[in-house]
């Protein structure tokens, strides 16, 4: 989680001033750090000034919509969470189908501890991918690291030049180590509709040892479980 | 009526009601104040999602 000391910024856009300062009141003593905009001119504006941490999006402005923000934040590559608000039932379907990604959407009318429920179970979601995503971008074992990101493994920190097939195939190992996989089993793991045989499978496993092995006759990392299938060697103790 | 109009009224009486609603319920959880401004605002919201329900006649 990121500076939990400081309070929560939330952008609120909305152009019924009245609406906004309702909702400020309710998630101001929730502790969080409110700004409030009535246009999208201004709200993009604020948005670049208090980088908030979550947006309450009114989708009819009367200069734009709110979505106009989701698309600029998007488009600088941020993944600031966002809840929708919107009068028009019709226009929700738009919203859960669009690529921009709004986290969720409330419709008017609405109740304001409905909203701050929302907020608090967005901010929590968020917070945990973010999470997940630091831990899992790669994975190191030994002198070994699968760059789950770069799409790419190292072997002492030099790039091993894996293909991606054999990429997803070592994914599967690195991220279950010490688990020993029936070549059945992998090729389930990988969700391989028959485009992956057995075969090819030892073809790709061969040639991760050729790759990531000091010796590919004993394999120190991808270990060779007789009669049943193959194995990531488990992490150090 | 056709669709626009459906969707026009849609988001005029749901604004309207969402205002009422926001406030009356900030006032009873004690997060806003009951001023006369406040009292009165709902009110009117209150008066205009019924005036446009009546554009449905």
């Amino acid at each position: 989680m990121v500076a939990t000391n400081r309070l929560k910024r939330i952008l609120i856009v909305d152009d019924e001033p009245k609406i906004g300062e309702a909702l400020s009141a309710y998630l101001q003593r929730e502790g969080f750090e409110v700004t409030l905009a009535g246009t999208l001119e201004r709200a993009l504006e604020e948005y670049k000034r208090i980088e908030p941490d979550i947006m309450l999006l009114d989708i009819t402005l009367t200069d734009g919509s709110g979505l106009d923000v989701l698309r600029v934040a998007r488009s600088q590559g941020r993944q600031t969470p966002a809840i929708m608000l919107t009068a028009r039932a019709d226009e929700v379907d738009r919203i859960v189908g669009l690529e921009l990604g709004a986290d969720d959407y409330v419709t008017k009318p609405f109740s304001p501890r409905e909203v701050v429920a929302r907020v608090r179970a967005v901010l929590r979601r968020s917070e945990n991918a973010e999470d997940v995503a630091r831990t899992s971008s790669t994975i190191a074992i030994g002198d070994l690291e699968v760059d789950i990101d770069a799409h790419q493994v190292r072997i002492a920190g030099r790039d091993a030049g894996v293909t991606a097939k054999e990429f997803r195939v070592l994914r599967i190992f690195a991220e279950n180590p010490g688990q020993t996989f029936t070549r059945t089993a992998l090729l389930d793991a990988l969700h391989d509709e028959g485009t992956m045989f057995e075969r090819t499978l030892d073809r790709h496993i061969n040639n991760l040892r050729k790759k990531i092995e000091i010796d590919p006759q004993t394999p120190h990392y991808l270990q060779t479980v007789l009669g049943v299938g193959y194995k990531m060697r488990p992490r150090d103790r | 009526m056709n669709p626009q109009e459906i969707a026009a009224l849609r988001h005029d009486i749901g604004n309207a009601l969402a205002i009422a609603q926001a406030n009356l319920e900030g006032i009873i959880d004690g997060v806003l104040d009951p001023t006369p401004e406040r009292l009165a605002s709902i009110r009117e919201s209150l008066a205009a999602a019924g005036a446009r329900l009546n554009d449905l006649r």
